[in-house]
């Protein structure tokens, strides 16, 4: 009779399980230009001599989307090939990687169950063969979310409010062990990024956070990542409940508008030399509040 | 009679005819770098793409410097303007910017003079030319899309944003200036 119980409740389960991973076809992709930053910290992108628009930023909270959706694959090819953009005399890279792209398009889709949700990253991999800087993973894709508005700027710019120039690679590099931080970031006030990730080599998963420091753990919402190369291009899917629960995990909930960006650390680099989002926002089946980059995660 | 008027309006066509052509002869570039010390604008004005570009339209001094004909208020800012250009015969005879040297020292003066008459004049010269009703976003790039409509918004005059577009930029020392006038008021 247990068995017979036992029996039918996995059935059940994997039943429910194989339903949950949604059928990706019926989800319109966005497309996303992912750009190299080289040393554009978030100081760099408050300094009004390198960055004309500061004023707008800081009196008419401009994100950074509106202007540079459109022109993020220019930005990208200036930096890595060392040249200074716009009006700034600032070089963003001082060693230019020889033959490296300036910026990925990624297909970005993402759907919700009620209880987990998905999201998939599709790109082509651009020309590699860089110096090894973390041999284990060829690939790395995190994705960093706030608690819907609860880091100051993240609205405006994503995840530069984590990126500091005082980072280890970083033009003003105290060392080479700071990694990302939030000023005043704090866990107890949901002052800190959740950060979710693929590694295509060891360990596969990572949840950890983004606080006063990075950490690496914590998280107990991200139960599955997979990433796989289908015929020329790189597809990640990261799993992740709803409602969290961990330490440096964000509750996923109806109604609020999520703060998000994304960055791809492929050819096997790690630090500051990934190709990363411009800031984006999510909700689940809620409208568009009136911003062009805010993305409509519904319900499958 | 009659030869009275004929003679008075032939006078007048021939002192207004030779005022007219005076004033457009010395709206020539070649009549502004006549004077040796123009020729450093100019050389910079070259490089520009304000002066070459994909359609060939191009600029001279004057389509900036001086103010047009196209409405009544622009011809008497025209005469006053030539009338106080004999200032710059002055500072010609005195030497003021006749080196190299003497011109960098003096640029930011300079340039401060003509951002300050373009933004009193709502940066008319610019738009005897540019239109923001006639931009076409298509054919713009989303950040200049976004910041000509904020600049709409604020009541903003071209020459605010578009300073050293024409001649060596000497801007970003405002900026520097501003910043130890706003430092030395705190400190």
């Amino acid at each position: 009779m247990m068995k017979k119980i036992a029996f039918v409740v996995t059935s059940a389960l994997l039943a429910g399980g194989a339903f949950a991973a949604p059928d990706w076809s019926k989800i319109p992709p966005r497309k996303m230009t992912l750009f190299y930053p080289g040393q554009s910290s978030l100081e760099w992108v408050m300094n009004k001599p390198d960055h004309s628009a500061v004023p707008d930023i800081v009196d008419k909270k401009r994100p950074c989307a509106k202007c540079h959706e459109g022109d993020a694959n220019e930005i990208g090819a200036n930096i890595v090939a060392g040249k200074p953009v716009g009006s700034s005399k600032t070089v963003l890279e001082p060693t230019p990687p020889a033959g490296k792209a300036g910026s990925i398009p990624v297909m970005f889709q993402a759907a919700h169950d009620g209880n987990k949700i998905y999201f998939r990253f599709e790109w082509v991999p651009p020309k590699t063969g860089g110096k090894k800087l973390d041999a284990k993973n060829e690939v790395k894709l995190t994705m960093m979310f706030d608690g819907g508005g609860t880091v100051e700027g993240s609205e405006i710019n994503g995840c530069w409010a984590t990126c500091h120039t005082d980072l280890r690679t970083m033009k003003n590099a105290k060392d080479d062990k700071t990694t990302k931080h939030i000023k005043n970031g704090d866990l107890a006030s949901g002052k800190f990024m959740d950060l979710i990730q693929y590694r295509s080599g060891e360990k596969g998963l990572v949840d950890g956070y983004v606080a006063e420091a990075r950490h690496m753990d914590g998280g107990k919402a991200l139960i599955k990542t997979e990433g796989k190369k289908e015929g020329n291009k790189w597809v990640v899917t990261l799993e992740r409940t709803l409602a969290g629960g961990g330490k440096g995990d964000h509750a996923i909930t109806a109604g609020k508008v999520y703060n998000f960006g994304f960055a791809v650390h492929e050819d096997y680099t790690n630090a500051r030399f990934h190709y990363v989002s411009l800031g984006y926002q999510f909700g689940l089946d809620k409208p568009n509040p009136g911003v062009k980059s805010y993305i409509d995660i519904q319900k499958q | 009679m009659l030869r009275m008027i004929v003679i008075g309006v032939l006078g007048g066509v021939i002192v207004w005819g030779g005022l007219n052509t005076g004033m457009e002869w010395t709206n020539r570039s070649e009549f502004c770098m006549s004077c040796h010390e123009m020729t450093i604008p100019f050389e910079e004005l070259k490089k520009t793409v304000h002066y070459k570009n994909r359609s060939g339209t191009t600029v001279q001094c004057a389509d900036c410097h001086v103010a047009s004909s196209k409405t009544p208020t622009d011809y008497v800012f025209k005469s006053v303007q030539k009338i106080m250009a004999a200032r710059d015969v002055v500072g010609h005879i005195q030497g003021t910017v006749d080196t190299p040297e003497k011109y960098e020292a003096y640029r930011l003066t300079m340039a401060k003079r003509v951002w300050e008459r373009m933004k009193d004049r709502d940066s008319k010269e610019c738009r005897n030319c540019h239109d923001f009703k006639t931009m076409d976003p298509e054919k713009q790039k989303d950040r200049s899309v976004v910041k000509h409509e904020g600049a709409i918004e604020d009541g903003k005059t071209c020459i605010d944003c578009h300073k050293g577009i024409a001649h060596k930029p000497v801007h970003q020392l405002l900026e520097q200036e501003e910043a130890a006038t706003s430092a030395k008021k705190e400190g």
